[in-house]
């Protein structure tokens, strides 16, 4: 299991890639549009290079002082020039044309769709919910999958339009309320990916974002089992008061926690939260004084966010992130 | 037959004025004169540069380092969507349908356009429009689900009055510009000067023509999008809503049907304008003038029309339907990049004077391939998959519209400044200001490219630390701030010359075209006789002849008596009309059943007042104004 | 309507030299221009209509909603608005404007009774439950048939004011007849937007 504080951006640097590039797939799905772009990229740059040569020739190095009283020649156009630069533009057009054609086929089937893991994506304002319908288990924000295998999601979304993307992986595409948009990813190798939501969604559209954990095979299993088979132990009197007051207060009327008897469902699942290495849809690392901020107030950190301030002593408080943290 | 010969015996006898009836500070609320309406839109656009520019700022300056509190959630979501919509609709617009009202009956040898009251209306509903989406900062908030209001967020969870705004401003636009373009589409086909054929018409007119098609087509899907809006947040109706059976998408395709035409609708004119310019300063024709017109009418006109859903590829839409999209916008580069082959060759040869309006020029030919290209990257559907969203696409079209679009603007006001107003503008006062915008705009928004390839996406207040964009953020804030001083040296140019600058003749640029042969500025009969065109560009065809541009006989001018021109009465019912829409407008707003009830029995009793009363005109002597 | 001066000299409207056949005049051309949006206007209602439509299951959709037996003698007054608005503008054609006029009046009340059987065909069918803010396809059904009717309203005013116009001092039978000509390009569209609206609406479920 990832332990929390593992703050995400230092650890994708490692490599020196900025987290949510374009430009480093780390998965066949990403390369497949990956090579798209690249193609793209390269064949408008020397476009760009060719016409801006032709163009700065026409002005620095082909025009013609007349001679006082005279005018240069009034040439209307040619006909042989004109033809050739439709020509030269067809082509180009359609070789832009045709080479992706691949690329968005490829994107659009679903490889092995057998042996892929299945995963249902609802985007609320402003959370990912995550549900693995065959291991029966409910995740929010962080997104757990094996390394090396398809990944399908299957993604709709509570209210409004928002965008799963997670650029290194390849996939991104609408969550709409009322239809359901199915996509594939799959990442090489384990590490930490990441994404956010790119398609406006309120207030906090810009505290969106999207984690994926890619573990080993074996990890994922782990993690999976973990999940499916939450075992709440509050070591201290301190955990013990806080999870007291989770199950017997506000908290359960929202979320749902494994391993206890909270089962409120519009809140992200906050089961096994002190895993996770992120709060708030992914804007602040999990660590006790950050999770003490947000359950003091949410919407300072969250403009918007649904999750109201309770009103809570810094002593209450402190007893729910001592419980919530010893979630793992 | 000739329209000459209508018989109307019973006809009364019009009056003859010593001045022009509109005449007075009263004159320009009842004007019918396309040159005063021409001037009131471009002031009017100018304003909304001005706001839509100061919101750019706070934008620039909200992003210029990570988690800062300056603009935070829907109040930044409000500035974003306010920018771009007033930058469209109440600058860009404005500014282009001003400058074409003044420019082009001059250039197509008219006197006025078809139906001068309409248009003098058309200015009336852009100010309404524009009125009625700034009350929105008063009355508890501007609209902040983006310029094109993705549903549901716009419809049932944005509270408050700014979508309604939204949607009624937006109406009452949409609804101006639909007449304007009827107009001008009118203007050019049914008055253009004896002898001018269409293959004489003038490069700008054709770009105009292409442009105003796409208006009266294309916006019609978006006032149908716009009104089920309105009509979803006020009745409650259903039609983009699951649980009532309504459908998300349904939005996305009457928006974009509309929303992909209006980047054409607003870069024709702006390339028109360019390609006049370049003529001029080059001291040649239009290099390629049939293939210029082929690209605009048989090109741009009708792919534009069937591109429109590259802007939601990532909805889920089939893999064929992607790729067929992906197709019609890989074709529409030809044309697109056909235009600026004729500016090159245009351009060369040539005896190139760089004037203020000629940088300009020449700037956007090579910042729009920069533009130009980098939409390309974003055609297809499969790399959409990557960019999608991020700063590549907010820099891709802000390099075509301040590179290209913008530039086209600026080139063209400097350029027919003088005819327009009698006085000439610093010359370099324009090029410090010229190249004070080019290192603004490159600084701006070549950052922004790398910050999409860093996968920063768009529309966002903050971003955590540690992804890498806080450097490249900083260096565009830079540059957007360098813009606004830019910005303001051009409109300090504009004040300058009209408090004391110098007196501009007929023809300050050595002209081609038939608006240098009036005299500056323009009298209110446009041309005491109307010119008889035997030649493309008729002005430079009878330069190069040694004589003045032949005039039309009497038969073929039938706006003239002698030294008597027939003009168009002012009208009240233009203004009537249009403070019914704005009450009307107003109430919908509010979801005021009466106050819209007292808007349209306004808007009735104008139109009434409009249909019945005397609009025969009346009679100008020639020389007096 | 509109600028009178262009039946006293011809202005605006110059034909270019070179013109063959007949000059356009402005204001046709203007009207041309306007149904081409109007065209697009109602295609995209009806595609919005359509869409809605064909995401419901089959059998799906008010079953006391469109009533057939109201809206066909509906139809058939438009129809016949059409043919008397046509014979107007051949009476005035032929400078027989006292006819002219009392096809026009024929006209304007075939045109408000189709508006009248509408009208209470909407209060029936909200009286069912099929409101505004009610199903999608209800919503999408009154935004159609609303807009088709506002058009037909208004197309009633301007037939109003061609008739309170044409008796005016300085109108010749000229300026009736083009501006007839004008109103009846309006009034002829209208009548076959309708009848792509019946169809579409009331008739194609049935075949369903």
């Amino acid at each position: 299991m990832i332990t929390g504080a593992a703050w995400v951006p230092r650890a994708a640097r490692a490599g020196g890639v900025p987290p949510e590039s374009l430009l480093h797939p780390a998965g066949p799905q990403a390369q497949v549009v990956f090579d798209a772009l690249n193609f793209s990229i390269w064949a408008a740059v020397v476009s760009f290079v060719l016409a801006a040569a032709v163009a700065a020739y026409a002005v620095w190095g082909r025009r013609r002082r007349a001679a006082p009283g005279t005018l240069p020649p009034q040439v209307e156009g040619h006909r042989g020039i004109e033809v050739a630069w439709t020509v030269v533009l067809v082509v180009g057009a359609l070789v832009m044309l045709v080479h992706p054609i691949p690329a968005e086929f490829a994107y659009d089937r679903v490889p092995d769709p057998g042996s892929a893991l299945t995963v249902k994506v609802t985007g609320h304002q402003w959370w990912w919910e995550f549900q693995y319908p065959r291991q029966g288990i409910v995740t929010a924000n962080e997104l757990h999958i094996p390394a090396g295998r398809v990944v399908r999601l299957e993604m709709t979304s509570a209210d409004v339009i928002h965008a799963f993307a997670v650029p290194r992986l390849g996939g991104h595409d609408w969550a709409m309320p009322g239809r359901i948009t199915t996509i594939w990813i799959q990442a090489d190798r384990p590490g930490l990916y990441q994404g956010q939501c790119t398609e406006l969604c309120g207030a906090s559209h810009a505290n969106m974002l999207t984690r994926v954990i890619v573990q080993s095979p074996g990890e994922f299993e782990a993690w999976v089992r973990a999940m499916q088979h939450p075992v709440v132990r509050a070591a201290s009197p301190l955990a013990q008061e806080g999870e007291r007051l989770f199950t017997a207060g506000p908290c359960q009327a929202c979320h749902t926690m494994g391993g206890t008897s909270a089962r409120g469902r519009i809140g992200p699942n906050l089961t096994l939260l002190g895993d996770r290495t992120s709060l708030g849809g992914g804007v602040l690392p999990n660590t006790p004084e950050t999770l003490a901020a947000w359950i003091r107030d949410p919407s300072r950190i969250k403009p918007g966010a649904r999750m109201p301030a309770l009103g809570l002593t810094d002593a209450q408080i402190a007893a729910l992130v001592a419980f919530l943290e010893g979630a793992k | 037959m000739a329209s000459a010969a209508e018989a109307a015996p019973a006809a009364p006898a019009l009056p003859l004025r010593r001045t022009r009836a509109d005449a007075g500070l009263w004159g320009w609320l009842v004007t019918t004169d396309h040159k005063r309406i021409g001037i009131l839109y471009t002031v009017l656009g100018l304003l909304g540069l001005v706001e839509g520019g100061v919101l750019a700022v706070l934008i620039r300056l909200q992003l210029a380092r990570p988690g800062q509190h300056l603009l935070v959630g829907d109040a930044y979501n409000a500035v974003v969507t306010m920018h771009g919509v007033i930058m469209i609709f109440f600058a860009a617009t404005p500014i282009l349908w001003g400058m074409l009202n003044y420019v082009i009956p001059l250039m197509i040898g008219a006197r006025d356009v078809a139906f001068p009251r309409l248009n003098m209306f058309t200015f009336w509903l852009t100010l309404a429009g524009a009125v009625l989406l700034n009350l929105s900062w008063f009355l508890g908030g501007a609209p902040s689900a983006g310029w094109y209001a993705y549903v549901p967020l716009s419809t049932a969870f944005a509270r408050g009055i700014g979508m309604d705004a939204y949607a009624v401003s937006l109406l009452i636009a949409q609804a101006g510009s639909a007449m304007t373009a009827l107009n001008l589409l009118v203007t050019i086909v049914a008055l253009r000067a004896p002898g001018m054929t269409w293959m004489k018409v003038p490069p700008l007119a054709w770009f105009t023509l292409g442009s105003m098609a796409l208006v009266i087509t294309a916006g019609l899907p978006f006032m149908v999008g716009l009104l089920s809006i309105l009509f979803a947040r006020w009745f409650g109706v259903g039609v983009y809503t699951p649980s009532q059976g309504g459908d998300v998408t349904l939005w996305l395709n009457l928006f974009w049907m509309f929303g992909h035409p209006e980047v054409y609708i607003l870069a024709l004119p702006a390339m028109g304008m360019i390609t006049e310019v370049l003529a001029t300063f080059s001291r040649k024709p239009v290099f390629g003038y049939g293939s210029m017109v082929a690209a605009v009418i048989a090109g741009v006109v009708p792919l534009s029309w069937i591109v429109w859903a590259h802007h939601f590829y990532v909805a889920g839409l089939s893999a064929s339907a992607n790729v067929a999209f992906s197709a019609t916008t890989e074709l529409i580069s030809i044309p697109m990049a056909v235009i600026p082959f004729v500016w090159i060759g245009t351009l060369w040869g040539g005896d190139l004077r760089f004037t203020t309006p000629m940088r300009y020029a020449v700037a956007a030919l090579f910042l729009f391939l920069i533009g130009g290209l980098t939409g390309l990257v974003n055609g297809n559907s499969a790399e959409d998959r990557l960019i999608n969203a991020t700063y590549w696409i907010v820099a891709h079209f802000h390099v075509v519209i301040l590179g290209m679009i913008v530039p086209g603007i600026l080139a063209g006001l400097v350029y027919w400044w003088p005819k327009a107003t009698g006085r000439l503008l610093s010359e370099p006062l324009g090029a410090a200001t010229f190249w004070v915008l080019a290192v603004g705009i490159l600084l701006t928004f070549v950052p922004q490219f790398l910050l999409g390839l860093d996968g920063m996406p768009r529309r966002i207040y903050t971003y955590v630390p540690g992804l890498g964009w806080h450097g490249m953020n900083f260096l565009s804030t830079a540059g957007a701030l360098i813009m606004a001083l830019g910005v303001v040296l051009y409109v300090l140019n504009l004040a300058w010359s009209l408090l004391g600058g110098a007196r501009a003749p007929a023809d300050p640029w050595d002209g081609r075209s038939l608006e240098w042969t009036t005299p500056s500025p323009v009298p209110a009969y446009n041309f005491a006789r109307l010119p008889l065109v035997e030649a493309r560009e008729p002005l430079w065809h009878a330069k190069l002849h040694n004589r003045p541009v032949p005039e039309a006989p009497e038969d073929l001018d039938p706006g003239r008596e002698g030294h008597l021109i027939h003009m168009h009465s002012p009208s009240a019912m233009p203004l009537l009309s249009a403070v019914g829409v704005f009450v009307a407008g107003y109430g919908a707003m509010l979801h005021s059943l009466p106050l819209v009830g007292i808007g349209g029995a306004v808007l009735a009793l104008g139109t009434l007042g409009w249909a019945l009363e005397d609009a025969w005109g009346y009679f100008l002597a020639v020389g007096a104004d | 309507m509109g600028d009178q001066a262009l039946a006293v000299r011809g202005y605006p409207g110059t034909p270019a030299r070179g013109r063959v056949g007949e000059a356009y005049t402005a204001y046709r051309l203007g009207m041309w221009m306007f149904l081409a949006s109007d065209c697009v206007l109602f295609g995209s209602l009806v595609g919005a209509y359509w869409g809605i439509h064909s995401r419901l299951a089959p059998g799906a959709g008010p079953s006391h909603g469109f009533p057939l037996g109201p809206t066909t003698v509906a139809t058939y007054v438009l129809l016949t608005s059409s043919v008397t608005m046509a014979l107007g503008m051949v009476s005035a054609a032929s400078g027989k404007v006292g006819g002219a006029r009392l096809w026009l009046l024929l006209t304007l009340l075939l045109g408000a009774s189709f508006l009248g059987i509408q009208g209470r065909e909407y209060a029936a069918m909200a009286s069912h439950g099929l409101v505004l803010g009610g199903s999608a396809l209800a919503g999408a059904f009154y935004l159609l048939t609303g807009i088709h009717g506002t058009h037909v309203l208004s197309g009633l005013l301007w037939l109003l004011g061609a008739l309170v116009n044409s008796g005016r001092p300085g109108r010749t039978p000229e300026t009736t007849a083009r501006s007839l000509q004008i109103a009846g390009l309006y009034w002829h569209f209208v009548d076959m937007v309708w009848m792509v609206i019946f169809p579409t609406v009331y008739l194609m479920p049935l075949a369903r």
